[in-house]
């Protein structure tokens, strides 16, 4: 088991690592490892895939005349699939808890947020700032980086450091009690009246200028649309919070919607003080594949074939975007390489994530299993869904009732020459329908004149039993 | 006695799902293994992973994951704590309380952070899935959110009947979670044939008679082999191929079991059968009297000529126009036909449309027939002293 290392561990691994402007792309050559080293882990090296390194970057092994050796001599480890603790580093090093030590594919929102926190900083002012993107592009990641840098650079600059709040705002009770989170984390409850909310008590500190204790205070908003009430109050309020005259209160809002603040904020627009949106574009094919090579690129050894990268990269890229999608699926397609090596007694060593692998665990994911589930059905339910297909064809509507729907059942299987079953069944074969989410019954009072509608496609019906002879002379018809 | 201790065991084995379920233990493909395979991997890699389990009601699911834990905690006694939260019991919306729900989350992140810190890891069985993913959807972000922290070990195992039960969740919620899912549909003939043989076939060393057991056994093959067997089964799965479906079934079966031949026989499945089979309404027509069957069928004609709404009245008009036209012996009163017709209401084989018209009379408020045309067909065929008469009107209709 990989023993637990907490992140200070890790940083303190390589304490130049964040001198340097940070938001400047690593080149292959300053790599730093963020593997957390251990001493008996010997195979993993931090090479390079042309193989040259900087000095001074293997970091935290005690062993490290001897890893000079072997880097000397310019050996790249083999991949065993075969060996269980190199397909645990492997796993984990794809896991999508494991954070990568610098964020690739996003300096220069890195950079544009750092700068905006330092100049308001610099300027002593208040600013707000909104950040938002589809799921999965690293939003998080990337402002906790910047919280880190920015602490960093104001150790170095010599300026109080501000004091961070960083919250999940679905882990609140009730809307307004972030601005009590607030008031806590920051120590501004002294002299705070008693029966004045914390909203308003925050609203007198930042309006007067005694209050001030001189210290910046920066707030990271994650999931800010929880926040959203039905009359936009308490996001209003919350950005409201930066406009104020004495108020050196920074707000980094994140969530998934582009137009949060168009819709929202509009009073703030007035005020001419929106804030700053920065939108996390969905990764594209050549950022995913970049951000996939930089984890596998740490573990020293290639675990997959080119080709398969690329086009796990390229479906992703062309569906979502979503970098976590990605990391599921190169790990998925590790799992099988594993079950069929476990089956298979060939000798072969290095047996490499290969296209195929990749491209069962892409089908795994993306298919739909309506088909299958369809195919899998008892006839009756089967004979069901086609005698909804083709009375939609006829009639040309998407809902009917059980009534009609057992007139067309009892035809189909006329033709077909089986039993129908009773009303009774028929019900109840509906009600199984409806659990499974293929059908949707509505609630109404009367038994037979409940409006049933058609939840699957009905082209995916008409795909799945195309191949069952029983059904054949049912679409002949049509 | 010895078909005493046979029978008992029988039903303990269909009433136990573990014994039922374990039949697809050793086969590589089953979803037992997969599950296993999957929970074992995340145990020993200590890394976070979700899957969801789908398939109708009655497959097995809950067996299924019921039996992989047990079979994890007797390897790994110490390093697996398993928490189970049903959708009907624990979802956002069906608390009280806010508070109580919001305890409920931080309780399980609590959990969380504690058993990563003291390497063991959680394993979370979502029942009924579906539910968790209305409304806000607070507590699966916060799960599967705190899930993304290197420093907890958990799996989370979600199990629906909705096929479609990661389309429910909200995209950030699903970009959490992986995509993993296990499908369990209904076994195929040759595996319901292996069920039927692990649940059925008498162990040998159990403290029997081995002359006893082999007669058994000998019999339980003929009647697996018996093709009139075959098509009861194919009945049966036709409707509901659940192995819950199938289960109930077998176990009416045994529990008919003679104890004096101690033999299952092709007789006792047949009973079963038959009990699924009910037909309730066309029991009640076994029941009724000749006058009332004739005011059903008028109802029936009434209806086949699109009449939408009719009532007690324009019943017996048409009782009366039939009775011209055959010239038939069966000819009442009106009072005596509206006792008939009062007697069907209570039995519940015609009713009101609507209630509105409470406070009129029974005889000019508008009622519908409660039972469709092809039972009162059966109801009638089935009546050895139904005059033939009433046959021949209903098939005029050419109900077909």
């Amino acid at each position: 088991m990989v023993p637990k290392e907490s992140n200070p561990s890790r940083k303190r691994s390589s304490p130049g690592g964040y001198s340097e402007s940070p938001c400047k792309a690593p080149s292959p050559g300053k790599w730093r490892s963020p593997r957390r080293c251990n001493g008996n882990r010997d195979e993993v090296r931090s090479v390079g895939e042309n193989g040259n390194l900087s000095n001074g970057d293997l970091i935290g092994s005690p062993k490290s005349p001897r890893k000079e050796l072997f880097r000397n001599s310019n050996q790249q480890l083999k991949w065993n699939p075969r060996d269980p603790a190199q397909m645990q580093t492997v796993k984990h090093a794809l896991h999508v808890a494991t954070p990568p030590a610098i964020v690739v594919c996003r300096e220069k929102e890195q950079k544009n947020i750092l700068e905006f926190c330092k100049s308001c900083f610099q300027q002593s002012k208040a600013g707000s700032l909104y950040v938002c993107g589809c799921p999965g592009t690293g939003k998080t990641l990337s402002i906790g980086k910047v919280k880190e840098y920015f602490l960093g650079w104001s150790k170095e600059v010599g300026v109080p450091s501000p004091d961070v709040l960083t919250i999940n705002c679905t882990s609140l009770t009730s809307t307004s009690e972030i601005f009590s989170q607030m008031l806590v984390k920051f120590e501004l409850s002294k002299g705070k009246a008693t029966n004045t909310s914390p909203l308003q008590h925050l609203q007198d500190i930042f309006s007067q200028k005694k209050h001030q204790s001189g210290r910046m205070l920066l707030m990271i908003a994650d999931e800010m649309d929880y926040l959203i009430t039905r009359d936009h109050a308490v996001l209003h309020d919350l950005f409201m919070l930066t406009t104020l005259p004495f108020s050196r209160f920074i707000l980094i809002g994140i969530a998934n919607a582009i137009d949060l603040a168009d819709r929202f904020l509009q009073k703030l627009e007035a005020l001419n003080c929106k804030p700053v949106v920065i939108t996390f574009r969905a990764y594209s094919k050549d950022q995913i594949l970049k951000i996939l090579q930089q984890r596998i690129m740490a573990l020293g050894y290639d675990v997959f074939q080119p080709a398969a990268l690329e086009y796990c990269a390229r479906k992703v890229a062309a569906t979502s975007g979503d970098i976590r999608k990605a990391l599921d699926i190169c790990r998925c397609a590790i799992e099988v390489l594993e079950a069929e090596l476990k089956g298979s007694v060939t000798n072969k060593e290095t047996e490499k994530v290969s296209f195929h692998h990749i491209e069962t665990a892409i089908s795994r994911s993306f298919k739909s299993p309506v088909v299958d589930i369809i195919q899998s059905l008892p006839q009756h339910q089967q004979v069901i869904l086609c005698s909804f297909v083709r009375l939609s064809q006829h009639c040309k509507k998407n809902a009917t009732t059980l009534a009609e729907l057992n007139r067309s059942y009892s035809e189909i299987c006329k033709s077909t020459q089986i039993r129908p079953v009773g009303m009774m069944d028929f019900a109840s074969l509906c009600t199984a329908l409806n659990d499974q989410g293929l059908l949707e019954i509505a609630q109404s009072r009367g038994d037979k004149s409940k409006k049933i509608k058609l939840k699957v496609d009905s082209s995916d019906i008409t795909f799945a039993l195309k191949g069952i002879r029983f059904f054949q002379n049912c679409w002949c018809d049509d | 006695m010895d078909t005493e201790k046979a029978l008992a065991l029988l039903r303990s084995r269909l009433y136990d799902p573990n014994y039922v379920h374990a039949t697809f233990k050793s086969s590589e493909e089953s979803n037992y293994c997969k599950l296993k395979f999957l929970i074992m991997n995340s145990i020993s890699d200590s890394c976070n992973n979700s899957i969801l389990l789908l398939g109708p009601r009655g497959s097995g699911k809950v067996a299924v994951v019921d039996l992989v834990l047990e079979d994890l905690k007797t390897q790994h006694p110490d390093s697996i704590s398993v928490i189970r939260l049903n959708g009907l019991l624990h979802s956002d919306d069906n608390f009280a309380l806010k508070a109580s729900s919001d305890d409920n989350a931080g309780f399980m992140i609590d959990m969380l952070k504690e058993c990563g810190l003291s390497h063991k890891s959680i394993i979370f069985v979502l029942d009924e899935f579906d539910l968790f993913a209305q409304g806000k959807q607070r507590l699966l972000y916060s799960l599967l959110d705190a899930m993304q922290t290197v420093s907890s070990q958990a799996v989370v195992i979600g199990v629906s009947c909705r096929l479609d039960a990661d389309q429910l969740l909200e995209k950030r919620v699903r970009s959490r979670f992986s995509h993993r899912k296990l499908l369990f549909v209904p076994p195929s003939r040759e595996d319901v044939r292996r069920l039927l043989e692990h649940i059925l076939y008498l162990p040998k060393d159990i403290g029997l008679l081995s002359k006893y057991v082999a007669e058994f056994n000998s019999k339980i093959q003929d009647i697996l082999n018996d093709k009139k067997f075959q098509e009861i089964l194919d009945s049966i799965l036709f409707i509901d191929g659940a192995i819950n479906n199938l289960v109930q079934f077998l176990f009416r079966a045994v529990s008919s079991m003679s104890l004096e031949s101690g033999l299952l026989s092709l007789e006792n499945f047949k009973g079963s059968h038959l009990c699924y089979q009910r037909q309730p309404k066309t029991q009640i027509l076994e029941g009724v009297s000749i006058l009332e069957l004739y005011i059903l069928v008028c109802m029936n004609r009434l209806e086949c000529k699109e009449q939408n709404s009719y009532n007690f009245n324009s019943v017996m008009k048409e009782y009366k126009a039939i009775h011209e036209a055959y010239k038939t012996s069966d000819n009442y009163r009106d009072s005596v036909c509206l006792r008939a017709f009062e007697h069907l209401l209570e039995r519940e084989l015609i009713g009101f449309v609507d209630n509105k018209g409470r406070n009129l009379s029974i005889e000019i408020q508008p009622v519908k027939l409660l039972i469709s045309p092809h039972e009162l067909y059966l109801g009638l065929k089935s009546r050895s002293s139904c005059p033939a008469i009433l046959q021949k009107l209903f098939d005029h209709e050419s109900f077909r």
